[in-house]
């Protein structure tokens, strides 16, 4: 009988390590990750922004979403290898000199959160959407936070939120 | 989860036969990651790394030829674990030839367990179905290949 | 004069400022020196024996510093643990699995990626077992038996029982109408978006601390003393921010505990967060009640009578978080907004090969279950008597003057007004029109219907004559301290998870203090400053913790008042507490503020008196409180694709006395989209084996933007006699009415096809069935 040996592939192997360069809120960052790193966990925990959450395992909540390059993205679904070289925008880079971005009044004024867990992620896709978008119908609202799940507030503040933030936009000049 | 299905090859019965009494033969028909040791003529383990959309990874396993009545048919139970899952599976291939073609039935009872059960059930229909075709499609280009 | 934010006003939230900032602390916020990573190996068989885990690969993968198992855990006997129900669980097994997905090993590691790398060294030899899946063959003679390791070889763990079985039997054989339905509320998963985690550390001199998401920190470090042998004062649980409880973050689970014995092994902090799919498939669910329901009344639709028999499926544990006396949680709330002269209920819990659990998911202990069944029974016998249901339940509903009402089944209601909620609600959907419209609907063939769900709901457990969780009985307290400059902190022993207490305690105690709710500091959570309490879930904060507020608050009234005189050079007698301050009778400008009062208190205190101005209250409730509400719900459906779509909701919810109108508000469109989730989309389905199929929010539907409807809420307004402040608790009762509203809606609108009744959830799918099934379509 033929035997061969059923060697195990090497899984738990760690590195490789890169070295990445990151503008994080403005601020340039660098670091070294392992390739398999989460954009998430490197925001989390390397940059230690931890308003940035995560609520799943499959892309489905939302709650890590950021902005890249001004895009809003889903950061637990993004290797942070993958920043390398570009922007990123948290939750915490909203506010500017103390100053709440009109996203942020929004979300108090219509009390558009309750355990703020889901939050970040739910603004800074409404960031985006009213970079695009800035006077957006309720039905257009409600899509774009289609991926942002919610468990606490129903979504009905959530839309004045929104409203709220595109008028003082309109009005007041913020970006 | 019943699993059954029929192909027909170019190739006479005993030849066929062979192949799929050959675990290397039939290693060489799976296209993912993997390696074969035979402990001996009805039993032989190993390793393949595959998956079900995101759920992939190490899948150990062994199988053991539980019957055999050359060359018209054999049943193989085999057993396996992996990436949070575990599979059992009893099968059957039947022989059959007609002219210079032989076609093998094959039914299989596979029961999951684990991860891949509850997060890839909807997907898993759809991977099952293309590496059975992958691994059958393989074993034709053999047989008729060589 | 109005104190600034006070009772009634809706301020905004003061713990929105960090949240907002992103700068909230929740459980996997917390980063320690040092901090180690804990995962779980989990079984992929629901019922299997170990032959044997090894762990020899899984301890060579570079990061990896430990693997415990269940042997291990046994040397400390912690290789069990009690469950809430004084049940046992296991943390890990020696010898057999009970559920798919159970904690079979944990891996402590440096990095989260190192323990993930871990748990897939770890190697496992199960030899399968035949699970049981389904309670009711779990009865039956010849069944395998689940728990081996208890005495009683049997999968049924209890029988309970309330009502005149015999008198109740004789009511409906005597009815001219009675309707009979089998009903099955699935299991579900409350999915907060926050799962669940801890944080385990020793500190040099042997303290434990523990951040860990739970809704009842003082009670699971009373569990944690008794269990781990761990004395009380060495260790100190701390509820950060919590995304999200809604009953999911109560029991204790085993990842607690594995990473509280890792940080001791380890002599690291070490940190466990589940995932999601862990969190789907191993946490506390809810539901799962098998009902079969009888419903008796006159011919001229007068209720006779009610029967109703439940089989609960519990998992392979009884770890469902009820007060002791009530296994089956207050579903003998079950006779609702109406007064029926005779009822039995009965519900026997079983043992299966699923994770343990029964009441995560904002239900009000079985509230829920029992909301929707009566609510649904009586639309079925309004069908059956071909009798408007608005118009049967204007006629069945307790009247006002019946209040306090005392139940056939023991409860006694403190105050209703049913009438006047659900008039306020048809009149707002415009009700006579809709059904105008429905019948010229039907005429032309088109799919339309109108539900109703009057309920009525109980919370604020509880007495202590009654009510206690593990034998810890359920009061819950306020420790109020006023400063010198007149601002003040107050401590209590519950813990909101985003139902802002911050702000709406410091209402009660404004409205009571005459302080500014912005100069009120609320804390909760830290069990080495709260006072004792039994934490917040069954919508427990405002009816228990809010009364103790203002219990505190005139505690602090009656010491300020003498000091007050003291500085007034009056009597006490001589003094009112009137415009938030205490000013002489019929003389109001010579009057002091709370503020003025304070500073006298450290600084010119009356001799003989004690300084300082603090109180605590540790509040027993004197009965429970009864919220209830009126909803209609208006649906079209689809008649080619089964598709339901909620037009209208209409939400008339009354809670007594409002704090915050704004954030019950809130809490009343968060509790509607999650019982829409529970009607329309959400279901944990189990095959044959055990598996739990759908286990991650692929598969598991919550509710987006999308398809959640665009709730409509109004008020009335009946404050609880008993309670301090009038008020009853909110933060379930649109969980508990919505289902039945939206599942009446649906047969409603399918009525005259014949149909009497659908399970939910109701998918497309079975619309689309039944339409085919009835001609329809």
């Amino acid at each position: 009988m033929v035997e061969a040996e059923v060697r195990m592939p090497e899984e738990a192997e760690v590195g490789p390590f890169v070295r990445i360069h990151v503008t994080v809120n403005g601020t340039p960052r660098e670091a070294e990750v392992e390739t398999r790193t989460l954009l998430v966990h490197f925001i989390r925990e390397e940059l230690r922004l931890t308003g940035t959450h995560i609520g799943c395992d499959t892309t489905n909540c939302g709650a890590c979403t950021i902005l890249l390059d001004g895009k809003a993205v889903k950061s637990c679904t993004i290797l942070a290898v993958q920043a390398d070289g570009r922007q990123i925008r948290t939750v915490e880079g909203l506010a500017e000199d103390g100053k709440l971005h009109p996203v942020q009044e929004g979300f108090v004024e219509e009390h558009g959160l309750q355990c703020g867990f889901c939050t970040p992620g739910m603004m800074m896709t409404t960031v985006a959407l009213l970079a695009k978008n800035p006077n957006p119908t309720e039905d257009e609202i409600r899509h774009a936070i289609a991926g942002n799940l919610c468990r606490c507030t129903g979504y009905v503040n959530i839309v004045k939120a929104v409203q709220y933030a595109a008028k003082k936009s309109q009005g007041g000049g913020s970006k | 989860m019943e699993l059954e299905g029929s192909f027909t090859v170019r190739a006479p019965k005993d030849r066929v036969w062979s192949f799929f009494m050959d675990p290397f033969a039939l290693s060489s028909c799976i296209s993912d990651p993997h390696a074969i040791e035979v402990v001996d003529e009805d039993h032989f383990k190993g390793w393949v790394k595959a998956g079900v959309a995101f759920i992939k990874g190490t899948f150990t396993g062994s199988a053991t030829i539980a019957e055999r009545v050359p060359p018209e048919r054999a049943r193989i139970k085999a057993h396996g674990a992996g990436m949070g899952s575990a599979f059992d599976a009893d099968s059957t291939i039947q022989l059959s030839e007609a002219g210079n073609e032989t076609t093998v039935r094959w039914k299989a009872d596979v029961v999951l367990n684990g991860t891949i059960a509850s997060m890839g059930a909807r997907l898993l229909k759809g991977t099952i179905d293309k590496k059975t075709n992958e691994f059958f499609e393989n074993a034709r280009k053999k047989l008729e290949g060589g | 004069m109005t104190v600034h934010g006070g009772i009634g006003q809706s301020i905004k939230r003061k713990e929105d400022a960090r949240f907002i900032r992103g700068k909230g602390n929740y459980v996997d916020d917390v980063q320690l020196p040092g901090m180690l990573y804990l995962d779980i190996v989990r079984s992929p068989y629901a019922h299997a024996l170990i032959k044997y885990i090894n762990i020899e690969k899984a301890l060579k993968v570079p990061g990896v510093l430990a693997v415990i198992r269940g042997k291990d855990l046994d040397a400390a006997k912690l290789a069990w643990m009690p469950t809430l129900m004084s049940d046992t669980q296991m943390v890990l097994p020696i010898e057999r699995v009970m559920f798919q997905g159970q904690e079979v090993a944990g891996v402590v590691a440096e990095s989260r990626y190192a323990a993930a790398d871990g748990v897939a060294a770890v190697e496992v030899e199960y030899e399968p077992m035949t699970p049981v899946v389904d309670p009711k063959k779990a009865l039956e003679p010849g069944a395998p038996v689940i728990r081996w390791d208890k005495e009683k070889k049997t999968n049924h763990i209890w029988h309970w029982e309330v009502g005149d079985r015999k008198a109740t039997d004789a009511a409906l054989k005597a009815s001219d109408v009675t309707v009979t339905q089998d009903l099955y509320i699935p299991r579900i998963h409350v999915s907060s978006i926050e799962t669940c985690g801890c944080v385990a550390a020793f500190d040099a001199m042997g303290k434990l601390t523990v951040w860990m998401t739970t809704q009842a920190p003082h009670a699971i470090r009373t569990v944690f003393a008794l269990v781990a042998g761990l004395p009380e004062q060495k260790i100190r649980i701390i509820s950060p921010d919590i995304g999200g409880g809604f009953g999911g973050k109560v029991p204790v689970y085993p990842g607690y505990v594995i990473a509280v014995v890792a940080a001791l092994k380890t002599g690291h902090p070490v940190k466990w967060v589940e995932d999601r799919s862990e969190n789907l498939q191993s946490d506390s669910f809810a539901r799962d009640y098998h009902i079969s329901a009888e419903i008796g009344a006159t011919k001229d639709g007068k209720l006779t009578a009610l029967k109703v028999k439940t089989i609960a499926d519990h998992g392979y544990t009884d770890a469902a978080a009820n007060p002791s006396k009530f296994p089956a949680g207050l579903f003998h709330i079950i006779t609702g907004s109406y007064p029926f002269q005779k009822a039995f209920v009965e519900v026997d819990g079983v043992y299966t090969n699923k994770p343990p659990g029964g009441i995560a998911y904002r239900c009000s202990f079985r509230v829920t279950e029992a909301a929707y069944t009566i609510e649904r029974l009586i639309d079925m016998l309004a069908q059956k008597l071909r009798m408007d249901p608005a118009e049967f339940r204007m006629k069945n509903f307790i009247p006002q003057q019946a209040f306090p009402y005392k139940s056939v089944l023991g409860w006694e209601y403190d105050s209703g007004n049913y009438g006047p909620a659900l008039r306020k609600a048809m009149d707002i959907v415009g009700y006579e029109a809709l059904r105008k419209e429905q019948l010229e609907k039907r005429k032309r063939g088109e799919l339309m219907g109108i539900g109703i769900s009057s309920f009525t709901e109980i919370v604020g457990a509880g007495p202590s004559k009654t009510f206690d969780i593990l034998g810890l009985k359920m009061f819950d307290s306020c420790e109020i301290r006023i400063h010198p400059t007149g601002k003040a902190i107050a401590r209590f022993g519950t813990k909101s998870q985003g139902q802002g207490h911050e702000t709406t305690y410091a209402q009660i105690l404004a409205e009571e203090l005459g302080i500014p709710a912005e100069d009120i500091a609320v804390e909760e959570g830290d069990t080495d400053t709260a006072p004792y309490g039994l934490g917040t879930y069954a919508s427990r904060s405002t009816p228990v913790a809010g009364a103790a507020a203002a219990m505190a608050a005139r505690k602090i009234r009656e010491k300020a008042k003498l000091i007050a005189a003291h500085l007034l050079e009056v009597s006490p007698g001589d003094l009112e507490w009137k415009d938030h301050k205490f000013s002489v009778k019929g003389l109001p400008s010579k009057a002091k503020t709370m503020q003025e009062i304070a500073f006298a208190a450290y600084t010119n205190h009356p001799q003989g008196m004690e300084a300082g101005l603090e109180a605590t209250d540790y509040y027993d409730p004197p009965n429970l409180t009864f919220p209830f509400g009126s909803y209609i719900c208006v649906v079209d459906i689809d008649k080619d694709t089964g598709e339901v779509k909620v037009r209208r909701f209409v939400a008339v919810d009354d809670c007594g006395t409002i704090i915050n109108p704004m954030i019950v508000e809130g809490q009343i469109h968060g509790g509607l989209t999650m019982g829409f989730a529970a009607a329309m989309l959400e279901e944990m389905q189990y095959d044959e084996h055990g598996n739990l199929h759908g286990g991650t929010f692929m598969d598991y539907l919550l509710p987006t933007a999308v398809e959640t409807p665009r709730w409509e809420t109004a008020k009335t307004t009946t404050p609880s006699p008993h309670h301090p402040i009038g008020a009853k608790g909110v933060g379930e009762s649109a969980t508990v009415g919505a289902p039945a509203a939206i599942v009446n809606a649906v047969v409603d609108a399918l009525s005259h096809l014949g149909v009497t009744h659908i399970d939910i959830p109701i998918t497309p799918w079975k619309v689309w069935g039944l339409l085919h099934e009835k001609g329809a379509a």
